[in-house]
């Protein structure tokens, strides 16, 4: 049956379609999937005479490049398509063009095959010979395969680069016709000079707008409910990248579709106004549409960068000169335009300083000119100097001004030139204290960049790519100077193997809940190692044990902490061996796993056997680590018990400053949320609810997290640490909700400012209308300073409440400090964090 | 707040104070009693003067405590600096006033104002023995305690959840029925932005990540659940509704316990599930109206504490003026 399905001509010519289906809404979808199998598998084709060869799938990523784990903790692969393979082959670093355009597609989203801009000609090679396939395919959604001979709009075969340019040049005409509108004057974000994307294309295949004159028999209409972005139906092309961008980027699943034919558009909710519908007004719609059909009103304007371009050596720079930059090519420019007040320009004399060693920044820096020195030293103090107050100001106690000297910011480690790119982006990509001081060593320039605009920088696969690779190489430079077992040694026998190292280790990440290893299996498989040795760079790793079926946590184990020696060690006859099960022997004695997004840094069993035979001292200290491990757990740990499995679950460990009410002494009389009520003009950012730790309550604050997960995909970056722990949402919030749904903890609020605003826009008349911004505890520090006890814990009549880190609460839980008769304890919680 | 066993650590400076101003009282005030005079000095004496002013000074600064409390957002020193303060000084009053007062009553001013003294003390002394036993009791015995002005919405959701499972496990009710265990719909008490245009999101909770306990719940109605639903309607909604102050057998666990036991007893396994919600939910309502009455006594006192130290504060001063007019 299978076999002669398809005998007639026309089945025969939708038999190349055949690798597709239509969906519920008649879209063409694949419907053959890729296996892991062929992660393995090498694609070789050709695409305009060049030959390149790609993975036949790869893993499924999200729109920042991160690989989609399923609910197996398994990956997700998709073919590589035709699209793929030609980024591959010609768009090499930022900025560089793809011979294939698109227009429906882009590389961050799953591709829909609905606008066939990107149509390309193949021709296959069978039975040896050239067969054209007879229509054109769509590379952005169309594998990849073997010996594929793929022409696009540049081939240089003359007959099938017209036949691909004819087709996309009609298209394109005719979406020109109906959608391409006049623009207006000083209407924001429809910049007359800057053509949108469809208009690029008009221009690029030389295309005749007018062609086709007759436009769109039905007036669509527009829809100017929303105070943040304006639509206007008859410019909709509907090609579904808003659509995409709400349900698989923002999930908020806002934006479908409406109508048929003539009347088809795109649709809030149940087609109601913007205004009306669920929609949270994030801006990712209106960021993702390739016309003029989706754009915003005004553009966002932080204080930041008010209070930047102020001061003299501050500028501040256009979008159009943004996109001039090759960075930036691959960012929308409607994002350049709607943010253009999250990149400012700097000039730079000698001695100025980018930023400072241990300050959580929230800005990376594009380096466009001059030289800048890399100073590592003792982390500078920035919240923690004492209180200043009166007489701290008085007998000058409090930060110490820098003196401009560069000893001051000890030893230079390097120098970074506009070769080099970027500088300080780790901070921003870690949401860690910044690991360096950088100082301008002559006159220079750099563009300070914010969060969201590195955020959609990673977007682009080529300026992610190099994104990446400045991140791992500077992240490993920065571990193997810090590696703590190496504290021991003298400096020569530290650089002896920081040198062996170099080129030996290698930067994971690894997802929450991901196994690293598990307990029980080999290092050692056919005479080669498959296990290794890990340190840990960022995040918290869980190590747990199962006995007689029973799972009991041993630790957890943070940054510059290492495992996964023991198994390696128990390898070597004589160090270690006769301490360990002989069914353990070169086998994991217990099973890891991440418990929030942690990066390791790995040195494989051989490098890291190599290191432990060459260096004595060295393996002298792993050997009694081990034993200490292997003593530690032969006994059931008890103060590992109940309070641990809880205290893993909530994520407490990653918490710095938990608000912790003693419940003997807490009298429920609700002064700390009054306070914290009275602080902030009313607005709470606590709730005296939560979860339970043996008499202490872990109430509903923000909590500091050393891993923020609300800094994750602001579009505007008003959420972000500021100078210290404390997290900080700035005024220019647009109330999207995204931080909000992003705390797992549910610390962050949407709260309801009543403000006066033109409503409906552009109407002239001022109502009061309700703008949702979020709220989170900023730990008092932009009301009250940074030296100044929070009001919650200094308005708790009863000495109930205090702020300490999740690790404090575990040792104070389980009997290892006392809160109120260890000294050390009471003065860590008694000071501001 | 706590100043009993190991919390005393915090309290020895204070402590000591107060035993350091209560000796050298007495002993300044005996000292001049045994050289300067042959009988208990009175108000009017040196010592009973300056002591008299010191008792009134710790009495204005002990009253200072509430302002302190309503300007929560100023820097005036910790809240919990300021109530050991206003325990050690307050305690520190007693010997002041007892020695000022010559050990005679006066007359009926300072009569009132000795017996007004006294309560205040006494009620002071009260709320701090039971800011020392009310907060374990509390930890201990009502372990879902929630906030307190929030008990009456956390009651009304449970209610609510219940309905649904009886629902879900009863099926339809009858017409007869039909009007008392339909859901009502929760009450928004602020539902301010009903008529105004929202801009932005609004908290989405059902989209925050976490492990969510369900009850599993019966996929179609159980046979012979009718009785679940009669004693829902006529025993366990009031109960939820109104606790302890109506007379109800689910008032206490034992006989609780025993109403469900035989409820269980007649209902198909497959509604044990649900009858489990529902006793948890009975659980809660009990918790709560115990914490309506643990918080009743943790805080009441003041009502009597807070007036009588105002009455106090005023007659103290009418004291003063009386007394240096007539000195």
């Amino acid at each position: 049956m299978a076999d002669n399905a398809y005998e007639d001509a026309t089945s025969q010519l939708w038999e190349v379609e055949g690798l597709f289906a239509r969906d519920v809404d008649g879209q063409l979808i694949r419907v053959v999937s890729a296996t892991e199998k062929d992660y393995a598998k090498d694609v070789t084709l050709t695409i305009d005479g060049q030959s390149v060869t790609v993975k036949k799938a790869v893993p499924t990523t999200d729109s920042q490049g991160n690989v989609v784990i399923d609910q197996e903790g398994k990956t997700i692969p998709r073919s590589t398509t035709i699209y793929d393979a030609a980024a591959k082959l010609f768009v090499k670093k930022p900025g560089d063009v793809n011979p294939i355009p698109v227009l429906c597609h882009q590389e961050h989203m799953n591709p829909a095959g609905v606008c066939r801009i990107c149509v390309v000609e193949v021709f296959r090679t069978t039975g040896g010979k050239r067969r054209s396939g007879g229509k054109l395919l769509p590379s952005c959604a169309h594998r990849a395969e073997p010996d594929m001979e793929v022409h696009t709009l540049e081939s240089t075969n003359e007959e099938a680069r017209k036949r691909v340019q004819r087709s996309v040049k009609v298209l394109t005409e005719l979406l020109a016709s109906d959608h391409l509108r006049p623009k207006q004057d000083g209407a924001p974000g429809r910049d007359k000079d800057t053509p949108n994307e469809l208009e690029s294309l008009v221009q690029r295949v030389g295309a005749n707008p007018t062609r086709f004159t007759s436009h769109s028999p039905v007036d669509r209409g527009r829809d100017n409910s929303s105070t943040l972005i304006s639509v206007d139906h008859n410019s909709c092309i509907l090609c579904n990248r808003c659509i995409r961008a709400c349900d698989e980027i923002k999930k908020n699943f806002v934006i479908g579709r409406a109508g048929k034919g003539y009347t088809a558009k795109i649709a809030f909710d149940l087609n109601d106004p913007m205004e009306d519908s669920s929609c949270v007004s994030c801006g990712e719609c209106m960021v993702s549409c390739p016309t003029d059909a989706l754009t915003f009103r005004r553009p966002v304007v932080s204080d930041w960068w008010r209070d930047l371009v102020e001061k003299p050596e501050y500028t501040a720079i256009s979008p159009q000169e943004l996109r001039q930059h090759p960075l930036f090519a691959g960012v929308p420019y409607k994002f350049l335009q709607w943010n253009s007040a999250s990149v400012v320009r700097r000039k730079t004399k000698k001695g100025d300083v980018l930023c400072r060693q241990g300050d959580y920044g929230a800005t990376a820096f594009i380096l466009n000119a001059g030289e800048f020195g890399v100073y590592i030293g003792t982390p500078r103090k920035t919240a923690d100097e004492g209180p200043v107050g009166f007489f701290g100001r008085l007998f000058g106690r409090g930060t110490k001004p820098a003196s401009g000297d560069t000893a001051d910011y000890g030893t230079q480690v390097s120098t970074r030139t506009p070769e080099h790119l970027i500088l300080g982006e780790m901070t921003c990509m870690s949401d860690h204290p910044r690991t360096a001081t950088v100082v301008a060593m002559g006159d220079g320039e750099v563009l300070e960049i914010r969060r969201n605009v590195l955020y959609v920088l990673q977007r682009n696969p080529a300026a992610r790519a190099m994104l990446d690779r400045v991140y791992r190489e500077r992240a490993l430079q920065d571990h193997l100077r810090t590696i703590s077992f190496f504290q021991d040694l003298t400096k020569e026998e530290r650089h002896e193997c920081v040198e062996f190292l170099r080129d030996k280790v290698t930067l994971l990440r690894v997802d929450p809940g991901q196994n690293i290893f598990r307990q029980g299996e080999a290092v050692i498989q056919n005479d080669e190692f498959v296990g290794h040795f890990y340190m840990i760079r960022l995040g918290y790793v869980k190590v747990t044990q199962t006995l007689h079926g029973t799972e009991r946590v041993l630790d957890y184990i943070g940054p510059n902490r290492h495992f996964g020696e023991i198994a390696l060690l128990s390898k070597i006859p004589n160090l270690i061996d006769q301490h360990v099960p002989e069914s353990l022997v070169a086998r994991r004695t217990a099973t890891c796993t991440a418990l929030d997004d942690v990066e390791l840094v790995r040195i494989r069993g051989e490098h890291f056997s190599e290191l432990i035979l060459r260096f004595e001292k060295l393996r002298n200290k792993f050997v009694q680590i081990c034993k200490n491990h292997l003593d530690q757990n032969k006994p059931v740990n008890r103060e590992m018990g109940l309070p641990m499995a809880g205290f893993l679950d909530q994520g407490l460990f990653n918490a710095q400053t938990l608000l912790v009410m003693d419940l003997e002494s807490c009298t429920r009389c609700d002064e700390c949320t009054r306070a914290c009520s009275d602080t902030h003009g009313g607005i709470v950012r606590l709730i005296r609810e939560g979860q339970r730790i043996d008499k202490f309550l872990v109430a509903s604050s923000c909590r500091s997290c050393q891993d923020p997960y609300c800094l994750v995909g602001c579009p505007v970056d008003s959420i972000h640490r500021k100078g210290s722990l404390e997290i900080v949402i700035d005024d220019h919030c647009i109330g999207c909700g995204q931080c909000a749904k992003n705390c797992p903890y549910g610390n962050i609020n949407m709260h309801g400012f009543d403000v006066i605003r033109e409503y409906p826009p552009d109407s002239g008349c001022q109502r009061p209308v309700i703008q949702q911004k979020a709220t989170t505890c900023d730990l008092c520090r932009q009301v009250v300073g940074a030296n100044s006890e929070v009001s919650c814990v200094y308005s708790c009549p009863h000495n109930a409440a205090f702020r300490m880190s999740g690790s404090e609460l575990l040792k104070i839980v389980s009997g290892k400090a006392d809160l109120h008769a260890d000294k050390s304890t009471r003065q860590l919680l008694s000071h501001p964090v | 707040m706590l100043i009993l066993r190991k919390h005393f650590a915090m309290h020895r400076k204070w402590f000591a104070t107060f035993l350091a101003g209560t000796a050298a009282a007495v002993f300044g005030y005996f000292f001049w009693a045994h050289q300067y005079s042959t009988r208990w000095p009175g108000g009017s004496s040196p010592p009973g003067l300056i002591l008299g002013i010191l008792g009134g000074a710790i009495i204005v600064f002990e009253c200072l405590l509430w302002p302190r409390r309503m300007l929560r957002s100023w820097r005036w020193g910790s809240a919990r600096l300021w109530m050991k303060a206003h325990i050690w000084f307050g305690l520190l009053t007693v010997p002041l006033i007892l020695l000022h007062s010559g050990f005679v009553w006066g007359g009926w001013l300072s009569t009132i104002l000795a017996a007004l003294f006294a309560m205040v003390i006494a009620s002071g002394i009260f709320g701090l023995v039971m800011q020392q036993i009310l907060p374990r009791k509390m930890l201990t015995d009502t372990p879902l305690e929630t906030i307190y002005s929030q008990i009456e919405n956390a009651m009304r959701m449970a209610i609510a959840d219940a309905q649904s499972l009886v629902l879900a496990t009863c099926g339809l009710p009858k017409e007869s029925a039909a009007a008392s265990v339909q859901s009502q719909p929760i009450e928004t008490p602020d539902d301010r932005n009903a008529d105004r245009v929202v801009i932005g999101a609004s908290r989405q909770v059902e989209l925050i990540p976490g492990q969510l306990l369900r009850t599993p719940v019966p996929q179609v109605p159980v046979a012979n659940s009718e009785v679940l639903r009669q004693k829902f309607v006529s025993t366990i909604q009031p109960f939820l509704e109104g606790g302890l102050r109506l007379k109800s057998p689910l008032k206490d666990r034992r006989s609780s316990a025993e109403f469900f036991r035989q409820l269980r007893a007649v209902l198909d396994p497959e509604a044990h599930p649900v009858l489990e919600a529902i006793e948890d939910c009975c659980e809660q309502r009990r918790q709560f109206d115990l914490q309506t009455r643990l918080h009743w006594w943790l805080h009441s006192w003041l009502w009597i504490h807070l007036p009588l130290s105002m009455a106090l504060l005023v007659l103290m001063f009418v004291h003063a003026y009386v007394a240096l007019k007539y000195w």
